[in-house]
């Protein structure tokens, strides 16, 4: 591609002109050519100057209430964790991005994506920018459908090189047997009743409301081990996947991609040999994944 | 944009003081919405036509600027490029999925002989907006076409090039040297 189709990209990007038959190849730009950032930024500079033609004055009660959201927001948290020991990440966690990492999460302008229904009702998203380093080490992650629970297993190796040990390869009785049970998964009710023990007996959970749905994370007694859930998250929109990343000091490594047909009413994900203050990250990437963490963050739960 | 450079100066300091998520943030973030939302409003009215749907879109937009307040840099352009920028995505996003395009083109059609915008609700005129609208004025038809459709229309560059019967290259061609060119003439 020479750089007058490029720079057409960028432009196209920065009016948001590009859709979801896009969104791959916009990807790849990114991707291949380190300087389209930049590019679409100019562009998006230019396409700014737009919107001062268009000026009107917001409806006076706008800004109050607007304010009010937001003092509201700040007093109180999307998430419960069930003891003190698992905290949900705030985004005040993270410090002021710098580079490629921030740059890619400040892009997120770029390709619409037919999110928007979910998006309204996510009430409790968080939405957090998280200038994480690259994945250092690899991880797999073995899909089982039981019955309208998708059950996850991820196995994570390592930075050493070190193999780990599988996952346990039965399902998580919790909740197996919740819906089995004819229980409501998006219920408070199923949310108290799920807390049975994890691998290892769980001893906390964390849990966050996304999309309408709701994601926890519950940590196992011997601290290397926990299961996710998520009841009644709608699936990716098209073209897109769910990505769980495991992000320690050391960066964000995948833990597993979830496709349209991956996420049932319940699905289910077990991890297991944790590295030591790990969260857990929900992103919303590209059909297949992507290398790192996108501005999409659905979640990050501490582990 | 800030319609000077004291103006974009102080839209950048507010939203770092937002960033900080000090004392003062909600403060801070109240003057930056006072700055920008005349713009922010005015660009999701003109995108999405519905006053309802435009405040409920940009009171959006706002809540986002809040929240990734940290992922601003300055480097990369100005804290009013970045806003508008969040607010124009969401406006996009929404439009696609709310509306249908045809009925947004003859709510658009309805009103070409009505005032661009109703005079009470219009900011004072200043002179950075004549300038913007002038330089839009100076674009070839095709880019100026091509830009409004796409920023204004929230049109994805496959719906220009269905409507105006081009080809996807001739579109972002048309966009690219009408961005260009606005740019170069803003700044003169």
């Amino acid at each position: 591609m020479n750089e007058r189709d490029l720079e057409g990209w960028a432009a196209a990007v920065a009016l948001n002109a590009v859709d979801d038959a896009d969104r791959d190849r916009v990807e790849a730009l990114y991707r291949d050519y380190p300087h389209f950032g930049g590019l679409v930024d100019r562009y998006a500079i230019a396409a700014a100057e737009l919107a001062g033609l268009a000026e009107v004055a917001p409806p006076a009660q706008a800004r109050e209430a607007l304010l009010q959201r937001i003092a509201e927001q700040s007093l109180t948290t999307t998430s419960r964790p069930t003891t003190g020991a698992v905290q949900p990440r705030s985004a005040d966690d993270f410090g002021a991005g710098t580079s490629h990492q921030d740059h890619h999460a400040d892009r997120d302008p770029a390709p619409v994506i037919p999110f928007a229904a979910a998006r309204k009702r996510r009430s409790g998203l968080r939405r957090v920018g998280a200038p994480f380093q690259l994945g250092m080490a690899a991880a797999t992650i073995a899909l089982l459908a039981l019955g309208g629970v998708a059950v996850w297993r991820a196995e994570v190796q390592p930075t050493d090189g070190q193999s780990t040990q599988a996952a346990d390869p039965k399902g998580s009785p919790s909740d197996d047997s919740a819906v089995e049970s004819g229980r409501n998964p998006g219920s408070d009710s199923q949310v108290g009743s799920a807390e049975s023990p994890s691998p290892g007996g769980a001893t906390s959970r964390a849990e966050v409301d996304v999309a309408g749905g709701r994601i926890s994370l519950q940590r196992g007694s011997d601290g290397k081990s926990a299961i996710l859930v998520m009841r009644e998250v709608p699936p990716p929109p098209a073209g897109r996947a769910y990505q769980m990343w495991l992000v320690d000091a050391q960066g964000a490594r995948s833990a597993g991609v979830m496709g349209q047909s991956d996420v049932q009413p319940v699905t289910q994900a077990e991890l297991s040999e944790l590295p030591p203050g790990a969260h857990v990250l929900l992103t919303l990437e590209p059909t297949g994944g992507s290398q790192t963490p996108s501005a999409d963050h659905l979640a990050d739960l501490a582990v | 944009m800030p319609h000077s450079p004291a103006d974009d100066q102080q839209a950048q300091l507010l939203l770092e003081r937002v960033a900080q998520r000090g004392s003062d943030s909600q403060q801070a973030f109240g003057q930056l919405y006072d700055l920008l939302s005349g713009r922010v409003y005015g660009m999701c009215l003109r995108v999405l036509v519905d006053p309802d749907l435009a405040r409920e879109t940009s009171q959006e937009a706002w809540l986002e600027v809040w929240e990734k307040a940290r992922n601003f840099q300055s480097h990369r352009g100005s804290a009013a490029a970045w806003t508008l920028r969040i607010a124009h995505h969401r406006a996009v996003d929404v439009v696609r999925h709310t509306t249908s395009l045809r009925n947004r083109q003859a709510a658009e059609a309805a009103r070409t002989d009505a005032p661009p915008l109703t005079p009470p609700e219009i900011v004072a005129s200043r002179q950075e907006r004549q300038s913007v609208g002038t330089c839009l004025e100076a674009l070839t038809p095709r880019q100026r076409q091509a830009l409004v459709l796409a920023y204004y229309g929230g049109m994805t560059q496959r719906d220009i090039a269905s409507q105006l019967e081009l080809s996807l290259p001739a579109v972002k061609s048309r966009m690219r040297d009408g961005l260009i060119a606005l740019k170069r003439c803003v700044e003169q």
